[in-house]
């Protein structure tokens, strides 16, 4: 299939072929073979673009440009994957680190307030298949202050450690769990506002 | 990547939160479009051919070196913040270092000496622009 053209859902392989193929696939996309990065694209375009989502605070021009700036990054770095984790690993890795680069750069841009652009779109897509509880909860952690929503992010949904979360986000563990009953105790205002 | 959970909030209502959030952990198919801009940008940004390993520390070092002028411009008894000549270099090197830095990333995003140079450049350049407004 042409590169070029929005790739459809793609199956996963069996577990036993999968790490094979998903090698020889990383390596025919380092070489330059667009059709072999669609595959990779549309294999993990789903997980990159749902953590993004929630790192950014929902849905929304935002998170699909930093959904794309991931992949691009991925595109340029492929060579630098060297099995030692899981492609899925790395790549999530990347784009972690893609949002949170973001998430830094935000904090100098005082004329932006990308969560306003994110809280618009939350409710707006799949909420007939979504129960009103998992909404409230959604926009309640779209809310929190960038820093915790991405320690409560990380923490909680993610199942990062405080030790991968403090040195993703350049900060001591203690604060990463600081920052972390904090995004609880806001969450759980939000939600008993909604209640 | 570890996945150890160690917090400390154990009472009953913060465990079904947890559970709550943890549901939330869900794919998420980005619109078309997203694939047509990767797409449409492949060309641009062909893949970096296979590094020689020296590639990202001479970055790394280059930036402790613009790190450590810029910790001393930064020093109050050593330097006054007003018209100082050298600091729109000092801004532009460090701006390229986050650049270099991020790009050193790229290539090894689970660095945690590279997120940390990141994270000290981004840290120097704001103490640096709050110096500057003084």
């Amino acid at each position: 299939m042409p590169a070029a053209f929005a790739p459809a859902a793609a199956p996963v392989p069996p577990d036993g072929e999968a790490q094979a193929n998903e090698r020889a696939l990383v390596r025919a996309a380092a070489s330059g073979d667009r059709d072999a990065f669609a595959v990779l694209y549309r294999r993990h375009a789903p997980r990159v673009h749902g953590v993004i989502v929630r790192l950014v605070g929902g849905r929304g021009v935002r998170a699909e440009d930093l959904t794309q700036e991931a992949f691009i990054h991925a595109w340029q770095s492929l060579a630098g994957w060297r099995g030692e984790s899981s492609f899925a690993t790395w790549l999530h890795r990347l784009a972690v680190n893609t949002a949170l680069m973001d998430l830094r750069a935000a904090r100098a841009r005082p004329d932006r307030d990308g969560d306003d652009d994110a809280l618009d779109s939350l409710g707006t897509h799949d909420s007939a298949t979504r129960t009103g509880d998992t909404l409230d909860l959604e926009r309640a952690v779209a809310t929190l202050p960038p820093r915790a929503r991405a320690v409560l992010v990380l923490f909680d949904i993610e199942g990062w450690t405080h030790d991968a979360i403090g040195e993703a986000l350049g900060m001591a563990v203690g604060s990463s769990k600081a920052q972390l009953h904090r995004a609880r105790g806001l969450l759980r205002a939000r939600l008993e506002g909604y209640a | 990547m570890n996945m150890r959970h160690d917090d400390t909030d154990r009472d009953a209502g913060s465990a079904v939160l947890r559970m709550q959030l943890r549901a939330l952990r869900t794919d998420i198919d980005p619109p078309p479009q997203v694939w047509d801009a990767v797409a449409a940008r492949l060309d641009e940004a062909a893949p970096a051919p296979p590094r020689r390993r020296a590639q990202w520390p001479l970055a790394l070092a280059a930036t402790l070196s613009c790190a450590a002028l810029a910790g001393w411009w930064a020093l109050p008894q050593l330097r006054p913040a007003a018209a100082d000549p050298t600091l729109a270099a000092t801004f532009d090197a460090l701006d390229r270092d986050a650049r270099d830095l991020r790009a050193a990333l790229a290539q090894a995003p689970d660095s945690p000496l590279l997120l940390h140079q990141l994270h000290r450049v981004d840290a120097l350049r704001r103490t640096l622009e709050q110096r500057a407004t003084l």
